[in-house]
């Protein structure tokens, strides 16, 4: 194998290591809180009006400016339908979220919400 | 001409494959280490949410709980530093096979591995420095050095 190839295989190989070097280092010093988790019936617009589930809370960052990553997740009796989203916030910022579940049929009952945000 | 023994036998794992995969091996342990058991606070756990792993990684780490109350503090905070430049010193004996510039490459990985736990010891906000984390990175050169001679005896014998 020539020099010129031994490094264009090592640069890759290099920045693996480089990369997990990176990730072991503190990510996003945000801190999220999450404020009265609100579930009610709401009707949607697509493609004609649509029944479902509107889930609306707060959403404060604690901590520094950073990334928080947060799940929401509505359990009913047709099954768990779930939302996932990264948002940035300075530090000290509050947001009203709020996610539409359109899935549930009229028919649906114990509906449930549950949020988790991290860090 | 007299035929070496292992070609005319079964064929043996050839030296680079068999040391890439063992570097494949234990860099995929000590990223295992971190899932199960390091902070997901850290870049890897937005990583890891980024990619849409977060359900998968929480799976993995419930069932690691039990063992996280047991491992020792060095397996968790020191062994993934070692088992990583294991790793990369096994990939790069592999790549760079023969001749001097092996020992400039290693000599390379070396530096940078005592740099970085003596920037460590120098500034806090490089992360913590400790004995574990220097006697694993010993253990790693020493493992390096017995794989790379493995490496050697089988070249020779074909």
């Amino acid at each position: 194998m020539s020099t010129s190839r031994r490094i264009a295989w090592s640069v890759p190989v290099v920045l693996v290591y480089l990369a997990l070097a990176a990730g072991s280092e503190p990510g996003s010093q945000a801190n999220c809180r999450l404020g009265a988790i609100s579930v009610k019936a709401d009707v949607s617009f697509r493609d004609g009006p649509d029944a479902g589930y509107l889930v609306t809370f707060p959403i404060t960052n604690a901590g520094q400016d950073g990334l928080i990553s947060l799940t929401v997740h509505l359990s009913t009796s047709e099954g768990t339908f779930t939302r996932e989203q990264q948002l940035t916030l300075a530090a000290g910022a509050s947001r009203d979220l709020s996610y539409a579940f359109h899935e549930p049929t009229i028919n649906v009952t114990n509906v449930e919400a549950r949020v988790s945000c991290r860090p | 001409m007299l035929t070496p023994p292992s070609a005319t036998r079964n064929e043996p794992l050839r030296p680079v494959e068999l040391r890439l995969a063992m570097a494949t091996a234990t860099l995929g342990a000590g990223a295992a280490i971190y899932v199960l058991f390091r902070s997901t606070g850290l870049r890897w756990g937005d990583w890891g949410r980024a990619m849409g792993l977060a359900g998968a990684i929480d799976v993995a780490r419930g069932h690691a709980r039990p063992a996280a109350a047991v491992v020792p503090q060095w397996f968790v905070y020191s062994l993934p530093d070692g088992l990583w430049l294991l790793s990369l010193l096994i990939a790069l004996d592999a790549i760079w096979s023969a001749g001097r510039a092996r020992w400039v490459v290693r000599g390379i990985v070396l530096t940078a591995a005592v740099a970085h736990e003596v920037a460590q010891a120098s500034w806090s906000g490089l992360g913590t420095s400790s004995g574990a984390d220097v006697a694993c990175y010993v253990a790693a050169v020493v493992a390096a050095a017995g794989v790379s001679r493995f490496g050697f005896l089988k070249r020779s014998r074909r």
